[in-house]
C-alpha cells in the first residue's frame, strides 16, 4: 500500500472522493422532490396515454447507481447524456458554455489576485498604519456582503460577472498575500541584500517576491474552486451564458445528465486544486528539509 | 483596532438588544399591511417606508434582525458541534475513521451547497408553521456547513493526541471518551470557539444568498436575506435608496462580526 | 412641379427606409427546447415555430377571425367531421422546394403518430379521436376526424408544415423566416427566408426585415435596461413595475393591450385520495365554504398591490379579451367578509376569538402552495393569507420550487391548496377538454374522476360534450356560458384576475399592432419593419 503521504495515494484518494461525489451528486438529484416530472404535465393539451408515455421515458433514470454506471459508461465514449432542460447533448453544451465561465473565473482570479498583491504589497512596502486599515477595511468590507447581491451591484453599475468573482476571491486572498510580503520583506537575507546597497526594486523582484510566492501559488489553488462555487449564484443572476447558469436552472428543472457532469467538473476542480496545492506544499517541505 | 473592535462589540449589542426587543421597539406588527401606504417614503408614520403591501419597513428589518440573529448562531453552534464530533473522532482514533472523515469532509466541501440545500428545503413537510420553517432552513445550513470547521479539529486533535498533558493523562489509564470529553475537549475550546465565531457570518450571508435567489425563509416572516431580495429589482434603488437599509445593516452585522474575531483564517 | 417632384422624391426614400430590412431584436427567458414545430410545447420554441413555420390557416390576433395562409381556402364538411382544403399555388419552402398537399399529409402524419409524443396531436386527438390526411387532386387536401369537431379549423393555426422528404425539420420552412443559429444561453438568430410567399403593398417580397435576434436573458431588469439602452426593440409581458417605471421615462413606447387570456387562481384539493384529514377534504368539498373564502379575497388589493393596477378582476376562465368567449353576463364575485363569515355559518362554522372552527371545533387552517420566483404571486398569496386571517382563517403560504409543485399538484396530490396562473393560448374552449371534464388529467380540484364527483360536474361533463360536437356556434356559447356560471357559482377554481399584457415597442418599430393574444408583439410579422438602423450593440 502506498504511504499516505504519497503522490500516489494523494491522486488515487482524489480519483475515489470524484467517483463518489458524481454518485452523491446523483443520488441527491434522484432524491430530490420533483425528479422526473415534466413542466408538459401542467400543459392541458397532453392527454392521458401520452403523459403516461412521458412518464415512462423519464422513469428510466430512476435507479442513481444503474443511471451513473450508465453514465459513468458514456463517459468513457465521450457521451455525457442529453439535457432534458436545454434540449441538447450536455458534452456540446458543456463546450459552448464553458469559454463564458472560464474566462469569468480567470477575470476574477486575475483581478481579485492582483488587488490582493498589489494593495498587499502597498500596505507592507508602506508600513503605514493608515494604508493597512484602509486596504484591511476595503477587504473586510467586501468580505460582507454575500456574492449574490455583489453580484446584483455589479449589474447595477454595469460592470463584469468577472467582477463579481473578483470581489470573492480578494477578500480572502489579500491578508495572507499581506502576511506573506510582510514575513519577506522582514526575511534576513532581505534585510542582508538591502544593507548591502542592492536596489529596492531588484531587492523587492528577485529576493521578495520569489520567497513570498509559492506559498501563496498553494493558496491560489484553493480560489480556483471557490471562484467556480460562486459563479453559481453569480452566473444565474447576471444572467451571463456560462456553466454557473447552466447548473442553477439544471438544479431547478432536476436535470440529472447535467448536474452529475457539473459535480464532476467542479470536484475535478477542487480535487486537483486540494492535490495540487498538496503536492506543491510536499515539494516545498521537501526543499527546505 | 481596540477602539474599533470595541465599536463592533458595541454595535452588535445594540443591534442584537433592539431586535430581541423587536415585540416592544417596533411600531408595527412585521406582518401588518398598511395598505392605502403601499410604498410609501420614509415618514413619520414609517421611518423607513413601506413595502409594496404597504408593510413598514422597519417593523420587518427588526423582525428580520431578529430572525437572523438568534438562527445563524443556533446553526452555528449546531454545526460547530458536528465538526468537533467528528474531527475529533477523525484526529484521536486516526486510520481508517480518518480516512473516512476525511473523504466525507471533502465531499462535502466539493458537492454543490446551493443543490444541496435546494433539495433538502424542498423536502420540509408543508403545514409547519413560517417559524419552524424559518428554524428548519438554519438547521440545513448547519447540516452542510460543518464540513470546513471537522478538517480544523482533526487536524488540532491530531497535533494534541502527542501532548504532554495527554500522554499523562492516557499513561494514567484514562479511557477514550473520558480522555476526549475531559482533557481534549476543553483543549480545544480556542479552536472550536474560533469556528462558530467564523460560521456565524458564513451562515448569515449564506441565508441571504438564498433570500436573494428566492428561496430563502417563506413570507410573511422577515429575514435579512428575504428582505434583500427587493434588491432584484435593482433599477428602483434610485428611486427608493431606503431599500438599501437591509442590506447595510447584514453588511455592518458582518462586517462587525469578522472585526471581533479578525485575525481568523478567512480561507475557512 | 419642383415641390412636387421633391415631395414624391421623399416618399419614395422615406418608403424605401421603413423597408430597409434590419433586425429585430427581443428576449426570450430561456433556451428553445427544440426545433421541431410539432414538438414546440414552451414558450421560445413556440416562438420560433411561429416566426418560422408556415401554416394552413392563421387566426388573426386582432381580428380574431381566421385567415388564409398556405390554405387559399377550406370548407368544413361532413358534419364537422371533415376539411377541405385548397392549397395557395406557387408556394415555396426555404430552401427552394415548391410546396404541394403531400407536404400537408405527411405532416399531419408525422404528427399523429404516437411515438412523437406531439402536445398539438394529442388537441387534434381530444378533438376528434383519430385524425388522417389525403391529398385531393393536385391542390387539394381533407383532413378526416373520426367524430364531429366544433370549430377545428382553429386547430390548424398551431400547424406548420414541413416538407414530406425527409429533412430536419427546421431546414426547409414555409414562414417569414428561417432558422440560421443557436448559441447557448446566448442568442437565436432567424434570417429572412427569401422564398417566402406573402407580397406587401406594392407587390414587395415580405418579410420587411432582414433577421430576428431572440437574446436569451432571463433576468427581466437587464432585459428592461437594455431596451432604454436601444439594444432592443421589444418587450413582451412586461412587469407593472418595469412597465409604470418606463411609461413614466417614455410614454410613447409602451402600451397596455388589456387584459390577457391568463388568470391567477386558486384551488383547494378535492381528492379523496390527498393525504390531508377528513375535515378538511369536507371544508374544501363544501360549496359554502369555497364562496365563502372567494368573497374573502380582496381581488381590488391584489390589481392595486400586486398588479398596480395592471389587471382585471376574474370572474371566470375566460377573460374580456377572448371576444368569442366571454360571458359578460358575470361579474367578479364582490369583496364582502360579512357575507363570507355568513356563508361559513351556513355551513356549520363559527368563530372563536380570532379563529374559526368547524363543526367539530377544529381550528380552520390549511396550507397554500405556490411557485416561488413569481412576485406578484408571492404578493398575492400574502394578500389572501391576511385577508382570510381576518375571518380567522389560518393560511400558511408556501412558495415551493416549480418542479416539486408539479410533482405535488399532478402526481403525489400532497398539497391542500395551490395559487397558481396558467397561460392560455388557445381561445376555444376545446382546448380546455382536459380541465372541466371530471375525467380530464388536468381536472386541477379533483383529477381523473372515474365518475363526476358532483351533480354540477355531471352537469359540467354534459355541458362540455355538447359544445365540443356541436356545429351549431350559437349552441356551443350557450353551453360554455352555462358551464362558466357553474363555475362562478361553485368556485371550485376560484379565479383571481386577469393580468393586463403590457408591452414596450420601441418608437423605430413600425407597424407592430400588441394584442391580447398570444404572441402579443409579432403575431403579424412578416408586415413589422424599422424605421431606422438597427441600434448599435454595445457587445
Amino acid at each position: 500500500m502506498p504511504s499516505r503521504r504519497s503522490p500516489v495515494w494523494l491522486i488515487g484518494r482524489g480519483i475515489a472522493i470524484l467517483l463518489i461525489s458524481g454518485l452523491a451528486g446523483a443520488t441527491l438529484v434522484r432524491l430530490a422532490p420533483g425528479f422526473g416530472v415534466d413542466e408538459r404535465s401542467l400543459d392541458a393539451r397532453f392527454s392521458a396515454p401520452t403523459l403516461a408515455s412521458i412518464a415512462r421515458a423519464n422513469e428510466r433514470d430512476r435507479n442513481p447507481l444503474t443511471f451513473y454506471l450508465g453514465f459513468l459508461k458514456g463517459l468513457f465514449h465521450g457521451d455525457l447524456g442529453r439535457s432534458a432542460v436545454f434540449g441538447q447533448p450536455v458534452g456540446p453544451l458543456i463546450r459552448e458554455r464553458a469559454p463564458t465561465t472560464i474566462r469569468t473565473v480567470l477575470e476574477g482570479l486575475i483581478l481579485g489576485w492582483c488587488a490582493a498583491l498589489v494593495l498587499a504589497t502597498a500596505a507592507a512596502v508602506s508600513r503605514r498604519a493608515v494604508v493597512l486599515a484602509v486596504a484591511m477595511a476595503f477587504s473586510g468590507s467586501l468580505l460582507s456582503i454575500p456574492s449574490a447581491l455583489l453580484a446584483t451591484v455589479c449589474l447595477l453599475l454595469q460592470l463584469s460577472p468577472g467582477t463579481a468573482i473578483a470581489a470573492v476571491v480578494f477578500p480572502r486572498a489579500f491578508p495572507h498575500a499581506y502576511e506573506q510580503v510582510r514575513a519577506a520583506l522582514a526575511a534576513p537575507y532581505v534585510l542582508m541584500a538591502r544593507a548591502r546597497g542592492l536596489a529596492r526594486t531588484r531587492v523587492f523582484l528577485f529576493h521578495v517576491i520569489p520567497a513570498a510566492l509559492p506559498p501563496l501559488v498553494a493558496l491560489v489553488g484553493v480560489s480556483v474552486t471557490l471562484a467556480f462555487g460562486a459563479s453559481i449564484p453569480i452566473e444565474a443572476l447576471a444572467d451571463s451564458p456560462g456553466l454557473g447558469q447552466m447548473a442553477w436552472r439544471a438544479a431547478l428543472g432536476r436535470d440529472l445528465p447535467v448536474l452529475v457532469s457539473v459535480t464532476l467538473l467542479l470536484t475535478v476542480i477542487a480535487v486537483s486544486s486540494n492535490v495540487a496545492a498538496d503536492l506543491i506544499i510536499m515539494h516545498l517541505q521537501r526543499r527546505t528539509a | 483596532m481596540k477602539l474599533l473592535r470595541k465599536l463592533a462589540v458595541g454595535f452588535l449589542v445594540l443591534v442584537a438588544g433592539l431586535s430581541l426587543a423587536a415585540g416592544f421597539v417596533a411600531p408595527y406588527d412585521y406582518a401588518r399591511q398598511f395598505r392605502d401606504h403601499s410604498n410609501a417614503p420614509p415618514s413619520h408614520a414609517f421611518p423607513l417606508g413601506t413595502d409594496d403591501l404597504g408593510r413598514d419597513r422597519l417593523s420587518r428589518l427588526l423582525a428580520g434582525s431578529r430572525i437572523s440573529l438568534l438562527c445563524a448562531p443556533a446553526a452555528a453552534m449546531a454545526a460547530t458541534a458536528i465538526a468537533a464530533a467528528i474531527g475529533m473522532a477523525a484526529g484521536y482514533f486516526g486510520g481508517w475513521l480518518d480516512e473516512t472523515a476525511t473523504v466525507l469532509t471533502d465531499l462535502f466541501l466539493s458537492l454543490p451547497w446551493l443543490f444541496v440545500l435546494l433539495t433538502l428545503r424542498a423536502l420540509l413537510p408543508l403545514n409547519i408553521t413560517p417559524w419552524a420553517s424559518t428554524a428548519a432552513t438554519f438547521l440545513l445550513l448547519a447540516a452542510v456547513g460543518w464540513a470546513s470547521g471537522a478538517r480544523v479539529v482533526r487536524a488540532s486533535v491530531a497535533e494534541m493526541r502527542f501532548a504532554g498533558s495527554i500522554l499523562h493523562a492516557r499513561a494514567c489509564g484514562c479511557s477514550g471518551a473520558r480522555l476526549l470529553c475531559f482533557h481534549l475537549l476543553p483543549n480545544l475550546r480556542p479552536v472550536l470557539s474560533a469556528q462558530f465565531w467564523i460560521l456565524v457570518p458564513v451562515f448569515l450571508l449564506t441565508e441571504a444568498n438564498l433570500g436573494l435567489l428566492g428561496l430563502g425563509i417563506t413570507e410573511p416572516v422577515p429575514s435579512l436575506g428575504n428582505l434583500l431580495a427587493d434588491l432584484q429589482n435593482y433599477q428602483r434603488i434610485q428611486e427608493a435608496p431606503w431599500m438599501l437599509t437591509p442590506a447595510l445593516l447584514l453588511f455592518l452585522i458582518v462586517a462587525s462580526l469578522h472585526f471581533v474575531v479578525s485575525g481568523r483564517d478567512t480561507w475557512e | 412641379m419642383g415641390i412636387a417632384r421633391t415631395a414624391f422624391l421623399l416618399a419614395g426614400a422615406m418608403g424605401a427606409y421603413a423597408q430597409s430590412g434590419g433586425e429585430l431584436r427581443f428576449c426570450v427567458r430561456a433556451d428553445p427546447k427544440t426545433l421541431d414545430p410539432l414538438l414546440a410545447e414552451e414558450e421560445v420554441s413556440e416562438t420560433i415555430r411561429y416566426l418560422t413555420g408556415g401554416v394552413l390557416i392563421r387566426l388573426n390576433r386582432q381580428t380574431q377571425r381566421l385567415e388564409p395562409e398556405l390554405a387559399a381556402s377550406w370548407k368544413v364538411a361532413n358534419n364537422a367531421r371533415q376539411i377541405d382544403f385548397e392549397l395557395r399555388r406557387n408556394v415555396h419552402f426555404s430552401d427552394g422546394a415548391p410546396f404541394g398537399p403531400a407536404d400537408v399529409v405527411a405532416t399531419i402524419r408525422r404528427m399523429m403518430s404516437p411515438g412523437l409524443q406531439s402536445g398539438i396531436a394529442d388537441s387534434f386527438r381530444s378533438a376528434g379521436g383519430e385524425v388522417t390526411a389525403r391529398a385531393n387532386g393536385a391542390n387539394g387536401v381533407s383532413v378526416f376526424f373520426s367524430t364531429p369537431v366544433a370549430g377545428l379549423e382553429l386547430l390548424f393555426d398551431q400547424v406548420a408544415i414541413s416538407p414530406a422528404r425527409p429533412a430536419p425539420p427546421e431546414s426547409a420552412v414555409l414562414g417569414p423566416f428561417q432558422f440560421a443559429e443557436h448559441k447557448s444561453g446566448q442568442y437565436v438568430l432567424l434570417k429572412r427566408n427569401l422564398n417566402y410567399w406573402k407580397t406587401g403593398a406594392g407587390g414587395k417580397r415580405l418579410p420587411n426585415l432582414d433577421s430576428i435576434r431572440l437574446d436569451i436573458q432571463a433576468n427581466r431588469e437587464i432585459e428592461l435596461l437594455r431596451y432604454r439602452r436601444g439594444e432592443l426593440h421589444l418587450v413582451d409581458k412586461m412587469e407593472p413595475e418595469a412597465f409604470e417605471r418606463l411609461s413614466k421615462e417614455a410614454p410613447a413606447s409602451v402600451r397596455n393591450a388589456g387584459p390577457s387570456l391568463d388568470a391567477e387562481f386558486l384551488w383547494f384539493n378535492q381528492s379523496p385520495d390527498a393525504e390531508f384529514p377528513a375535515y378538511k377534504k369536507r371544508w374544501f368539498q363544501s360549496g359554502l365554504f369555497r364562496r365563502a373564502v372567494s368573497a374573502a379575497i380582496n381581488r381590488d388589493d391584489v390589481i392595486r398591490l400586486a398588479y398596480r393596477g395592471y389587471a382585471h378582476g376574474a370572474a371566470g376562465p375566460v377573460s374580456a379579451a377572448n371576444k368569442l368567449w366571454f360571458n359578460a353576463r358575470l361579474s367578479p364575485p364582490r369583496f364582502d367578509p360579512q357575507v363570507a363569515l355568513k356563508l361559513l355559518q351556513q355551513d356549520g362554522f363559527r368563530l372563536e376569538g380570532n379563529s374559526l372552527r368547524d363543526r367539530e371545533g377544529n381550528a380552520v387552517e390549511w396550507s397554500l402552495i405556490t411557485n416561488a420566483g413569481s412576485k406578484p404571486r408571492a404578493q398575492i398569496g400574502t394578500i389572501v393569507q391576511e385577508d382570510l386571517r381576518k375571518i380567522g382563517i389560518r393560511v400558511n403560504f408556501l412558495p415551493l420550487e416549480f418542479q416539486s409543485l408539479i410533482e405535488r399538484i399532478t402526481r403525489t396530490q400532497q398539497y391542500e391548496a395551490c395559487l397558481l396562473g396558467l397561460t392560455n393560448l388557445d381561445i376555444d374552449p376545446n382546448s380546455q377538454m382536459n380541465v372541466w371534464m371530471s375525467s380530464g388529467t388536468h381536472h386541477a380540484w379533483n383529477p381523473g374522476e372515474s365518475k363526476p364527483a358532483t351533480a354540477w360536474e355531471a352537469q359540467i361533463d354534459q355541458l362540455m360534450e355538447l359544445q365540443h360536437t356541436s356545429v351549431d356556434q350559437a349552441a356551443r356559447k350557450r353551453a360554455f356560458d352555462r358551464i362558466q356560471e357553474i363555475v362562478s357559482e361553485e368556485q371550485p377554481i376560484i379565479y383571481l384576475v386577469h393580468p393586463d399584457v403590457l408591452v414596450a415597442v420601441s418608437p423605430s418599430v413600425r407597424d407592430a399592432l400588441p394584442s391580447p393574444l398570444p404572441p402579443h408583439l409579432y403575431w403579424n410579422i412578416e408586415n413589422v419593419s424599422l424605421a431606422a438602423p438597427a441600434p448599435g450593440r454595445k457587445d
